[in-house]
Parts: C-alpha cells; sequence; structure tokens
C-alpha cells in the first residue's frame, strides 16, 4: 500500500508541474510577444520567428510613440482612472453604508434591483446610455465619458455593503451613545475599520477603467478626450498594421497594470473571495 | 434610523447641483469655428497637421480638429453619431461605404466645392470622381487614389537567376502567357524542384512564386475585368460576377494555388488571419499583389530590396480596380458652410500637393501624380508601374448601395472557394445571390 503511493506520488506531482508550466508557458506567450516585438527594430521584424527575442534590442518604438500624440493619450487614462477611483470610492462608500446600515422602506427591493442591474451586459445599455448622453449634450466630453462610473458601481457597492455588514453593530452603537451622528459613525468608526476593502474597491476600479475600451470608444472621439485603449486600437489602419508600433502601444499601456498587479495582488484575490466575483 | 428631513433634503439638492453643474459646464464657444475631421490614418495625419496650417492661413476663423479613429470601428461609430445627430462635420468615405449613405442623405452635396477650388471636375481621377457621384451631383471631394500592382522581392529574382521584364507580363484562364512559367521558376520546393517538374512536392515548398489569396481588392475584382468580365451590372445596380468570363478569372486565382502550384494553399492566406503580406515579408513568397498604400507599412520592415511591376495582363488588357477615397460632409453639420470651404481647399493643388510630396497618397488630381512617384524614388522604391497603371485601363471599385453589408458574405464564400471545397461557379452563384440579397439598388 505505501509502496505504491510511494511510487505513485512523484509521477503525479511530475504531471502536475507540467501542466503548470504549459498553463505558465501559455499565459505568459502573448507578453513575451509583445516585449519582444516593442523593442525589436522594424528591419528585424520578420527576419527571425515572431518569438526569437531582438538581436539588437532598442527603445526607438517607444520613444516615436511617446513623441506622438499616444503619450496625450496616456495622461487621459491616467485622469480617466483617477477621477472614476476617487468618485468610486466616495460614491460607493455613501451607498452601501446607506443599504448596510440604515433602515427606510424599500432598502433591500432597491439593492437587489440595483445589484440586478450587473446581470445585464454592457453592450444593451450602450445605445441607451449614449442617447441620454447625446440629450444632455455631454457627447465627446469628460463628463460624458466618466458619467455612467463615476457615481459607483454596482459591483462596488456589492463589495462595500457586504464588507459594511461584518463590522459588529455593536461599536457603532457605541459611537451613538457618546452622541456621534451617521457621517461621524461613517468616518471615524466604520473607514478606518474598512482600509483594507477600500484598497481592495480602487484597485478593482483602477484596472477596470484603465482597460475600459468600448464606451470611451462610443462616447469620445477627439484626441483630448482619447484613452490609451483607443490609442492603441487606432494604430491599426485600413491597409496595413504597424505591428512593432503596436506593440510598444501596448507595452506602454501594459506596464502600469503589471506594476498594480505586481505590487496589489493580496487586494486582487480579496476582491474575488468576498463577492465571489471577478 | 432615519435620515433627519433637512438632511434628507441637502443631499437631493447636491446630487442635483452636481448634474447641473456638469451640463452647464459644458457649453460656451469664443466665437470661433471648429470643424472635426475625421480620419483613420495615424500616418496621413501628419500630413494632414500641415494641411490644415495652409488652411488656417486661409481662413483664419477656422479651426480644424483632426479626429483619428480606429478603421476597425470607423464605420460603426460613424453610423451611430449619424443616427444620433452627433457626427463629426467633415470624414473621410470610402466608394464600398458611399453609396450606401449618398442614397439616405447622410452627405452634402459639394459639387460647388469642388469647381470653387479653381479645377474642373476633369482635372482629377475620373475613377474617384464616378466613385463619389450619385444623380450628377458629388457628395464627397475627390482626396486620393490607391491601386494594386505587384511588389517583389530583387534578391529572390537574383537567387532564381530571373528578371522582371519591362513589358506587362500576361495570363490566360488555360495557363498560358508569360506570367505563370516566371511564377513557376520562381516556386521551389525542398528538393530544389519546380512545379513543372516531376517529384515536385507541393506540401513541402520552400519559397511560392506569387500570392493569390481571397483579398477582393488587390486580387479577383482585377483578375475579372483584365479577362473582360464584370463584377456589377452598373453603378447603383447589382452583382453578377457569376457570367462566364468572371467565373473564369475567378477560377483562375484557385488554379493558381491548387492546379498550378505557385501560391501557397488558402488554408495559410485566407482572411481573417491572412498570412500572405507577412509571407511576403519574411521571403516565403516572391511577387506580392498590393495596394501602393501598403508601401509605407512593407517597405520600412524590408529586409530585402522592393521591386515593383504592374499587374498582368489578361485578354480584356492590363485592367486595375481604381479604390479612391474622398472628403465628405456630414449633412446635418451646424457649420455647413465652413464645412463646404474646408472641402473646397483640400480639393485644391495647395492641399493635395502637401499630401502627394509626402509620399502619403496619390492625390486625385492627376498632375500632382508624379510627386508621390518622386517621394518613393527617393527612398528606393519605383512606384512608376502604379501610376502607369492608373493613367491606363481602369475600373471602378462596385459602386452598389449595400457593398460593405454583402462584403463579409462574399468573403466567407470565397474563403471556401479558394480552399477548394466548393467549386469555382458555385461558389460564385452563391456569392452573388447571397451578396445581391443584402443591396439595395436603385430601378
Amino acid at each position: 500500500m505505501t509502496t505504491t503511493t510511494r511510487r505513485r506520488r512523484p509521477s503525479r506531482r511530475a504531471a502536475l508541474y507540467a501542466t503548470l508550466i504549459i498553463g505558465a508557458a501559455m499565459s505568459v506567450f502573448p507578453y513575451w510577444l509583445i516585449v519582444s516585438t516593442a523593442l525589436k527594430p522594424r528591419g528585424e521584424l520578420f527576419e527571425a520567428a515572431p518569438w526569437a527575442p531582438p538581436s539588437s534590442p532598442t527603445l526607438e518604438n517607444l520613444g516615436a510613440l511617446l513623441d506622438s500624440d499616444f503619450a496625450q493619450s496616456i495622461l487621459n487614462t491616467f485622469i480617466f482612472v483617477t477621477i472614476l477611483t476617487v468618485g468610486q470610492l466616495i460614491f460607493t462608500t455613501l451607498a452601501a453604508y446607506a443599504f448596510a446600515r440604515l433602515e427606510f422602506r424599500g432598502r433591500d427591493s432597491l439593492f437587489w434591483l440595483y445589484l440586478a442591474t450587473l446581470m445585464v451586459p454592457n453592450v444593451v445599455t450602450l445605445i441607451p446610455l449614449f442617447l441620454i448622453m447625446r440629450e444632455l449634450d455631454l457627447v465627446n466630453s469628460w463628463y460624458g465619458l466618466v458619467a455612467p462610473y463615476v457615481f459607483g458601481t454596482p459591483y462596488g457597492i456589492f463589495l462595500m455593503r457586504q464588507f459594511f455588514r461584518s463590522i459588529p453593530r455593536e461599536i457603532e452603537e457605541a459611537a451613538r451613545v457618546d452622541g456621534a451622528g451617521h457621517l461621524t459613525i461613517l468616518w471615524r468608526i466604520i473607514l478606518p475599520l474598512s482600509r483594507p476593502i477600500l484598497a481592495t474597491l480602487a484597485i478593482v476600479t483602477v484596472i477596470s477603467s484603465w482597460n475600459n475600451f468600448l464606451w470611451p470608444l462610443i462616447i469620445t472621439s477627439s484626441e483630448d478626450t482619447r484613452v490609451v485603449t483607443v490609442a492603441i486600437a487606432a494604430l491599426r489602419s485600413e491597409i496595413g498594421i504597424d505591428y512593432t508600433r503596436m506593440m510598444a502601444g501596448s507595452l506602454l499601456t501594459l506596464l502600469p497594470m503589471l506594476l498594480v498587479f505586481v505590487f496589489f495582488q493580496r487586494y486582487i484575490v480579496r476582491s474575488v473571495a468576498l463577492t465571489g466575483l471577478k | 434610523m432615519k435620515l433627519s428631513t433637512f438632511r434628507r433634503k441637502m443631499l437631493s439638492a447636491l446630487t442635483v447641483g452636481a448634474l447641473v453643474g456638469l451640463v452647464a459646464a459644458c457649453g460656451g464657444s469664443d466665437g470661433k469655428t471648429t470643424l472635426t475631421y475625421r480620419i483613420w490614418d495615424e500616418q496621413q495625419q501628419k500630413g494632414y497637421e500641415k494641411v490644415f496650417e495652409a488652411f488656417k492661413v486661409k481662413h483664419p476663423g477656422i479651426d480644424v480638429k483632426i479626429e483619428l479613429q480606429p478603421y476597425d470601428q470607423y464605420w460603426t461609430k460613424l453610423v451611430t453619431e449619424m443616427v444620433s445627430g452627433t457626427a463629426p462635420d467633415v470624414f473621410w468615405m470610402t466608394p464600398a461605404n458611399f453609396p450606401e449613405l449618398a442614397t439616405q442623405g447622410a452627405l452634402m452635396d459639394v459639387s460647388a466645392a469642388v469647381e470653387q477650388s479653381g479645377l474642373t471636375k476633369d482635372k482629377y481621377h475620373p475613377n474617384v470622381v464616378d466613385s463619389f457621384t450619385y444623380k450628377g451631383k458629388m457628395y464627397a471631394v475627390p482626396k486620393d487614389w490607391g491601386v494594386p500592382g505587384m511588389l517583389y522581392n530583387k534578391q529572390v529574382f537574383a537567387e532564381a537567376g530571373v528578371e522582371m521584364p519591362t513589358e506587362p507580363l500576361t495570363w490566360a484562364p488555360d495557363g498560358s502567357g508569360t506570367f505563370l512559367p516566371l511564377m513557376r521558376k520562381l516556386t521551389v520546393d525542398v528538393n530544389g524542384k519546380h512545379p513543372n517538374e516531376s517529384g515536385f512536392d507541393p506540401a513541402k515548398v520552400k519559397r511560392w512564386g506569387f500570392a493569390s489569396w481571397n483579398h477582393s481588392g488587390t486580387q479577383w475584382l482585377n483578375w475579372i475585368p483584365s479577362n473582360g468580365g464584370t463584377t456589377i451590372t452598373k453603378p447603383y445596380g447589382t452583382f453578377n460576377f457569376n457570367e462566364p468570363a468572371s467565373v473564369e478569372a475567378l477560377q483562375w486565382g484557385v488554379d493558381l494555388i491548387k492546379k498550378w502550384h505557385v501560391s501557397p494553399p488558402a488554408e495559410q492566406t485566407n482572411p481573417p488571419a491572412g498570412r500572405a503580406t507577412e509571407m511576403f515579408q519574411r521571403g516565403e513568397v516572391a511577387v506580392f499583389p498590393a495596394n501602393n498604400a501598403l508601401l509605407p507599412f512593407v517597405a520600412p520592415n524590408s529586409t530585402f530590396p522592393i521591386g515593383t511591376a504592374s499587374l498582368p495582363a489578361g485578354k480584356a488588357g492590363r485592367v486595375v480596380i481604381i479604390n479612391g477615397l474622398g472628403e465628405a460632409v456630414y449633412s446635418r453639420t451646424d457649420h455647413p458652410d465652413q464645412a463646404k470651404q474646408l472641402v473646397s481647399f483640400l480639393a485644391t493643388p495647395e492641399a493635395q500637393s502637401i499630401m502627394a510630396e509626402g509620399g502619403y497618397v496619390f492625390p486625385a488630381i492627376n498632375d500632382l501624380a508624379p510627386r508621390y512617384v518622386e517621394h518613393w524614388k527617393a527612398k528606393g522604391i519605383d512606384t512608376q508601374p502604379f501610376l502607369d497603371e492608373a493613367r491606363g485601363k481602369t475600373v471602378n471599385f462596385p459602386i452598389v448601395s449595400g457593398f460593405a453589408a454583402a462584403e463579409p458574405k462574399i468573403n466567407q464564400i470565397f474563403n471556401d472557394m479558394y480552399l477548394g471545397s466548393v467549386n469555382v461557379s458555385d461558389a460564385a452563384g452563391a456569392a452573388v445571390k447571397q451578396g445581391n440579397a443584402l443591396l439595395k439598388p436603385e430601378k
């Protein structure tokens, strides 16, 4: 009995590692293509296999992009992400606290109704949303760009509400005895206890708004509001593609997100663990 | 616990206030008119920045803002905006999308603007003018044109000991003519055998002579007229490329792969993956039919000297398709007069010479076309064959209302045709039938 398990274990382990290595290679390969292509001089692109490393790496592609309007779109994305993250933190906290702690008629049905909007795919609401923005004269403006997200999202409110509900009521009641109002309780008691979840919400918002493509594409057209995802797509022309430039653009867009992931991994994992949503 | 009435009022006042603030903040103007100019080509943007500097000198009251959009989403976005009334003032127009938009009244009549540029219509390439004319009026000013020719790998020609003849190559559906023998000499398998030699293995080819693939603009839309066939019944009519001369030409495109073995199998070249361009750049294909507009993408990546030639001539002679671009004005623009002044300027020699001399495009103005050739000559690439083609026998890109909708359907059917899984006349019949179902022909 023991001998068979012993014999089986190393082979199982080998199979496990083989699977993991294959999985890892498949996930890493696209990133490798981006990095190596972005660093290749244009003349070298078709000299060797696409996955071969650049023989004389150059920063020329990256430099050329940073000299163009592409730099502006990176800046725009930073602004976009900052506005959305700040807005999300403020409004989501207020709404989530109301849903978790305030008592008013229809609170729970309102909450579930709001949450149910998560089930509706984005594309379905895209056109009505666009028409609303047109009526408000917000097409092709910063306001139109951030409006659908800046006042919080169902996902964020769900995340925060679940966390707030896990804070013992006794703490709040103690504060209330001392004469604290709702805002004081939220500010002095709840938020200090919620730092980790606020960080999680911030990271998740940063990533999702950084990657957002469809809404910015539809609602904005001009350079001063163009975000980086749209700018990369614009590098592809009708008739040809400059791969080195496109990959340089992808690399520039990817780097900040890689840094976010490396440094804030545990917050991302927490958000998945808490809500069961990715 | 309930919110006090006062706080509740405060909150709703704040929310409403914030919304009003948002709406109010985006009004306002400074007396100047700003026109938007929508394009999809990042390379040409640099040229147009120069053009608009020149425009500004003449029209200091009009600012032009270039909007670069991804080509893949260009038409979807434009149509969405037209429906909601927020389309840009001036935008690029293709022959494929023009008929539908013109017939629906989305474009403004710019005939007078073309006249005001100081040139008569016959000074522009006739095919570009025709592409953007509807019921005798122009709904886009002629901007530029592109034409398919052949790019070839000079290094491979030297290795194979062959030369590109100066007079046009010839082809015929039965394989006679000078084109096929040359492609056979250039095609070689791993054992050094050519397609007409015994022992040649089409599964182990090292280098293909030609790239025949499912690409309308550089391939079958040219084979058909050069074999004396037609693709449409008449402008604003329907497809008819299922007639004998056209089917013969389509068969020829497939035969280059399946029968003569001088082109890579369609498994490798069918769109959307379409590796043909890359195969040429890697030296796996010696002769590559391409639009001159591809040069800025191919030339800088090239590891070998590139030669150019015109497309081979069929029994109707050398006939090529002209794909022109125009600049259209949105019919519901807020600034119709200024937009017309802008497109009128874009049709002048002053504007078009900037684009020609920068090597961005062949300008629509005939007399300026040689300046494009000069630009590329300085870079070591001879674009004269493209110009010769455009000055010879040409046909228009098919002017049918609904081409953009029919194209994916035709493409899908032709993918199977190039693979050899459907015979050519059946494929042509199906493509015409299903393509026509998506057209809105004029009676």
